[in-house]
């Protein structure tokens, strides 16, 4: 008898442990957990700021085809996060968040673009020249919308204070990017974009890499390899399978 | 992951699957293990109270 009570309360160990590891599947992106230093409020004020002090310091192209360019994608790509079972499938947090989604594009020639929190998006000139089409421009605006909408600089902030170590946080760092790249094949996928640019984009840029090209800026601490197009097309299936299913109805309740 | 009809229903995570070190994957290994392990012993302490009585 003795035997079995130990047993049991064994059992009952086990299972809280269990239970305890089920709890870890977290608020973030896929149900990872995730660490936030920042309030709602608080990204929000800080991509405000941010942007105004972009808007005084770099030359903002006023109008033009860029801008409109611009503009069209970054409306579609909002459109997208607006859908709720596409939320619900990433488990994306942004219903305690507000996202004024404004864009700006700069006078640079440099090849990149970035999202302040709050949804600020930043793009530069070079870029909207780099790319050959609004599909490869989207890839590049949903990759840096996802970092926003992923609450990625919140949880920077958090991990910076938690971890020491320069190399682990160089590896957060570039799965934050890898997370950007997997949101951002949904969110254009979702706003109608064809996710088979995303690959013919990063092609292009191994192919400018290779040429001796710098990287853009906003690529400078991806993983830039054969895993990382791996991924990309593994995710690309994976897209358009849940865009289908979407199109189809088959959609989980809340 | 739900099931529909014509596959798996969109909105619960069965399509946006992430792989690498920090996805949902995190305790679902070990907490499929230990689960594994709770049946077991559940099954196994059963016996026992049926061998002492």
């Amino acid at each position: 008898m003795q035997r079995c009570k130990i047993l049991l309360f064994a059992l009952q160990a086990i299972v809280i442990c269990a239970g305890c590891r089920f709890e870890q599947e977290g608020t973030g992106p896929g149900k990872r957990p995730q660490v936030l230093a920042l309030r709602p409020r608080d990204e929000l004020e800080i991509g405000r700021q941010a942007f105004g002090e972009v808007l005084k310091q770099e030359r903002v192209v006023r109008e033009g085809a860029q801008v409109e360019k611009v503009r069209r994608v970054s409306e579609r790509i909002a459109k997208a996060i607006a859908i709720k079972p596409l939320q619900r499938e990433i488990n994306l947090r942004v219903a305690d968040y507000q996202f004024e989604w404004e864009y700006a594009v700069i006078q640079d020639d440099r090849v990149n673009a970035f999202c302040l929190p709050g949804g600020k998006i930043v793009v530069f000139s070079g870029l909207i020249d780099f790319v050959r089409n609004d599909d490869q421009l989207a890839t590049v605006i949903a990759h840096e919308v996802s970092h926003a909408i992923a609450h990625h600089a919140s949880e920077r902030i958090a991990t910076d204070q938690l971890i020491r170590n320069p190399l682990k946080r160089l590896a957060y760092n570039r799965d934050q990017e890898s997370e950007a790249d997997h949101i951002g094949l949904f969110l254009m996928t979702f706003a109608g974009y064809d996710p088979d640019e995303a690959l013919a984009f990063w092609e292009l840029m191994g192919t400018a890499s290779q040429h001796g090209i710098r990287l853009p800026e906003f690529l400078s601490d991806h993983p830039n390899d054969a895993r990382r197009y791996a991924n990309m097309q593994a995710w690309v299936r994976d897209a358009k399978a849940g865009k289908a299913a979407f199109g189809a109805g088959r959609i989980a309740k809340p | 992951m739900s099931l529909g009809p014509g596959g798996p229903l969109f909105g619960s995570g069965g399509f946006y699957q992430p792989q690498g070190p920090r996805g949902p994957w995190l305790g679902c290994g070990c907490s499929s293990i230990l689960m594994i392990m709770a049946g077991i012993l559940l099954v196994f302490s059963g016996c026992l109270r049926l061998v002492g009585q």
